[in-house]
């Protein structure tokens, strides 16, 4: 069989229905529109997804058309507004659901089901269909119906308690990251899926989850979890510097983090000019973990006052030279202007009709041959209505009317 | 229901693994368990620190040291092979293969030329120069094997002054700016912990830039390479913190557990030792509810300065020491369940040994039991998400250092048995690190 000509992006041609609202499955839903997928995104006509009443808004000043988080969060999507309580409101999802590959919802458990959009009902037309559904527990479980957000679900599933100080609470994390790692894995979820239907014609039904997917995350939790199974042990909440050239330090401007492991200690005397500490029985064994003595003496007496006398450019450049890992402490602000990411492209700008020119973080990753698309504005609420229910189903311009009139669209 | 069991989506691909450390080998483990043959190349004459141990071998005070670390050895001990024990390394191997194989000799680089003519992708995250020296380029890969996919996760980009600087996870979210925005509001930046938090991130991002170009090269033949900034793909989750400067000019502020637009919303200790639970109020119904929920001798409840959300929010810390002082009479599980009975947002704050008693994760069947030659039995976090007609469950323990030669070797390669045996004999087919590796 001759192979199909290579589209432009990797998801081209790719169908997606998005029913999910605020954070996790809105991010999926992103990720399959920048590579190329056609998403069309139903919002509840009047109020619409509940992102958009989340900020940052320009100058402070909420805005249904100008939210910051929802504006990113749907880059590249078409935008319908539907009452899925409605009979005909579920009826029209029920053929966008038929002519799609990918169905993405993230309502309560239960309640995608009660509309008649259950992955039973839709599979039975669409048999090849891939179906995500995200929740914050699953869709089983004693938990399926508990309420939840970042800081719970991250209590609970990730790894909140060893987060912080010994002598205050566990601090969560910044932003919503583990909303955001859900959203991504949902993305390799349906990719995976889709990747198996090209061979078997099969679809199926993914049951992702926040709780799990903090769970099974390495960012600590389930390699703190395999350690508790080996050892014993459970980690408590710390203060930093418990190894060599370990930890953040203040330098002349700004911050640098120090972590290059005990074995790469050498690469830190050399930095600060002192290769003779390698000779010093006080540093005797550095390789399996220096004394306390010695990590005092070298990280306050030694390293510390080093990076006082230098900026942070200077101490991670100086410190990289030697083949050490270290990093700058950015603000979200220096990152954004950063030259390097600048001249990579990185960033995108984009033209909103509401909203007006605004810089995006661009796409995750590079693909050579099949690029990310360039980003397209987040759909105003009901924008594409016409397009999609008079151009692609059918419905005469009279129709649409009538189900505006209704408030079902 | 009824329906046979689907194949494992990912049958058939062959992944050569070049990973280190945690956010590469996190994207491979993905794809090993949804079925993808992962074959680490282990390379016995290089320790690189992080991937299988801080150090080859490491002494009995140094594993009783980490431990607390969360990154200890199995059975607290370093014998027989410490690479075989480290928890960070046996977390993300598991449904994996290891070879032993030097790259950078000649010979090495022959073995992976006849690996690469029977594989499909190519995943790595080292320092970008580390695979100039090996030569193992796209450019190389692709005058071999066109059709095939090359997965780079570098910490910056490829190309440019930072190509080669090396980080880890925590380093990655300390340059795109998350460490500035997490932690106590009144802390310094010195004072926020070194935490890998770009690991998760990465490997997830990784793994399904894999995969999609996985699909792509199955409908069209085109293999491509494809890479991963993992500074760019984790700014990619601070969605909201870069439109704030975007739009505002501002840099986003730590704010701790507390939420810009509503209250209550915190961690809240209880009974016990380091116990704590997590409640996060949006609504004044949820306020009303945990009012109730808190009974009538909570005189708090009825003081009208926490009556709005905006009097809540002004008064945040007097609230927050009123609900510490009710919760603080009782068990974390029993405030989360009373107040999530009520409609309360209310979490108990798990702990990585308690999540085994947790009755969510055993209901969904989180874990696995994985008996490994060297370290036993032992519970594992198993799969991060379900697939209803494909069961899924940890199939191997995670993989010693050169377990799989005589498959890879062998069966996979059909080298012939004397030269098998000189392998053997010459210590490249081994299960050992080098003995003079620290």
């Amino acid at each position: 069989m001759a192979p199909s000509p290579p589209p432009d992006s990797a998801l081209d041609g790719l169908r997606v229905l998005d029913l999910t609202h605020y954070v996790a499955g809105p991010f999926c839903t992103k990720l399959l529109a920048a590579y190329g997928a056609d998403v069309i995104k139903v919002e509840r006509p009047g109020t619409g997804d509940g992102a958009r009443r989340m900020g940052p808004f320009p100058s402070d000043e909420p805005h249904p058309e100008r939210s910051g988080l929802f504006l990113y969060l749907n880059m590249s999507k078409r935008g319908v507004t539907l009452d899925l309580s409605r009979p005909e409101g579920r009826d029209l999802a029920l053929e966008l659901a038929a002519r799609a590959d990918v169905v993405v919802e993230n309502f309560r458990p239960g309640v995608i089901a009660k509309l008649g959009l259950g992955y039973d009902s839709l599979a039975e037309r669409n048999p090849g269909l891939v179906m995500v559904s995200i929740s914050n527990f699953g869709q089983t479980g004693p938990y399926r119906d508990f309420l939840a957000n970042e800081l719970i679900a991250y209590g609970m599933g990730g790894q909140l308690q060893s987060t912080g100080t010994p002598d205050r609470p566990p601090v969560k994390l910044g932003g919503s990251i583990g909303l955001y790692q859900t959203g991504q894995m949902a993305a390799f979820a349906a990719c995976t899926a889709l990747f198996r239907k090209e061979f078997t014609g099969a679809g199926d039904y993914v049951d992702i989850s926040v709780f799990e997917t903090q769970a099974a995350s390495q960012d600590r939790r389930s390699i703190f979890m395999l350690n508790h199974q080996y050892t014993g042990a459970l980690v408590k909440r710390r203060a930093d510097a418990e190894d060599l050239a370990f930890g953040i330090f203040p330098c002349a401007d700004g911050a640098i983090c120090f972590w290059s492991g005990v074995t790469r200690f050498p690469r830190a005397a050399e930095l600060v000019g002192r290769a003779d500490l390698l000779d010093d029985p006080l540093y005797a064994h550095y390789e399996h973990g220096g004394s306390a003595e010695s990590i005092h003496h070298f990280n306050n007496e030694i390293l510390l006052p080093w990076l006082l006398e230098r900026s942070m450019d200077e101490a991670w450049r100086d410190s990289q030279a030697v083949g050490l890992a270290t990093a700058p402490i950015f603000s979200p602000g220096w990152f954004f202007k950063h030259p390097y990411y600048r001249e990579r492209g990185f960033w995108e700008s984009v033209d909103h009709p509401v909203a007006g020119g605004l810089e995006f973080p661009g796409a995750p990753f590079r693909m050579e041959a099949t690029p990310a698309r360039q980003g397209r504005p987040a759909p105003m609420l009901g924008e594409h209505n016409a397009e999609v229910f008079c151009g692609e189903l059918g419905r005469t311009e009279a129709e649409l009317d009538a189900l505006a009139a209704a408030g079902v669209v | 229901m009824g329906a046979p069991p689907h194949r494992p989506p990912l049958q058939g691909i062959r992944v050569l693994d070049l990973t280190m450390v945690v956010a590469g080998p996190y994207a491979t483990m993905l794809l090993a368990d949804w079925g993808a043959e992962v074959i680490r190349l282990d390379t016995p004459d290089v320790f690189v620190p992080y991937t299988r141990g801080t150090a080859a071998r490491p002494t009995q005070e140094y594993v009783d040291l980490v431990k607390g670390s969360g990154y200890g050895y199995a059975g607290n001990t370093p014998e027989p092979r410490p690479w075989n024990r480290y928890t960070m390394f046996q977390n993300h191997a598991r449904n994996k293969l290891s070879m032993t194989v030097d790259l950078r000799s000649e010979e090495g680089l022959r073995t992976f030329d006849d690996l690469l003519a029977v594989s499909d992708i190519v995943v790595e995250n080292n320092v970008p120069a580390t695979m100039d020296k090996l030569g193992i380029t796209w450019g190389y890969v692709r005058s071999r094997r066109p059709d095939v996919v090359m997965l780079r996760l570098p910490a910056f980009g490829l190309g440019g002054e930072y190509e080669n600087f090396r980080a880890f996870g925590s380093h990655i979210e300390a340059v795109a700016g998350h460490l500035y925005i997490r932690g106590y509001p009144d802390t310094d930046v010195t004072m926020r912990g070194i935490l890998p938090i770009a690991d998760g991130p990465s490997g997830v991002g990784g793994a399904l830039a894999a995969v999609m170009a996985l699909r792509h090269r199955a409908r069209t033949g085109q293999g491509q390479l494809v890479e991963l900034s993992q500074t760019e793909n984790f700014a990619t989750y601070l969605g909201e913190s870069f439109m704030e400067y975007s739009m505002n000019r501002r840099n986003v502020e730590p704010t701790g557990n507390r939420h810009p637009a509503y209250a209550p919303h915190g961690v809240y200790p209880c009974r016990g030792d380091d116990r704590w639970v997590t409640i996060a109020i949006s609504t004044d119904e949820q306020w009303v509810a945990l009012c109730e929920a808190a009974g009538p001798s909570a005189h708090w409840t009825r003081d009208e300065r926490f009556a709005t959300n905006k009097g809540r929010l002004a008064h945040h810390d007097e609230l927050d020491d009123r609900i510490a002082s009710w919760t603080a009479g009782y068990d974390h599980y029993s405030v989360m369940q009373m107040l999530q009975a009520a409609g309360v947002p209310s979490g108990a704050v798990i702990n990585e040994g308690e999540a085994f008693d947790d009755p969510q994760l055993a209901a969904r069947g989180f874990f696995d039991r994985v008996t490994h030659a060297e370290c036993g039995t032992h519970r594992y976090p198993g799969i991060s998400f379900k697939m209803r007609g494909t069961p899924n469950a940890i199939r191997m323990p995670p993989c010693r250092l050169g377990e799989h030669n005589d498959f890879v070797y062998g069966e996979l390669l059909g080298t012939p048995p004397a030269k098998m045996d000189e392998l053997s004999a010459t210590g490249r087919m081994t299960m050992d690190y080098a003995p003079e590796l620290l």
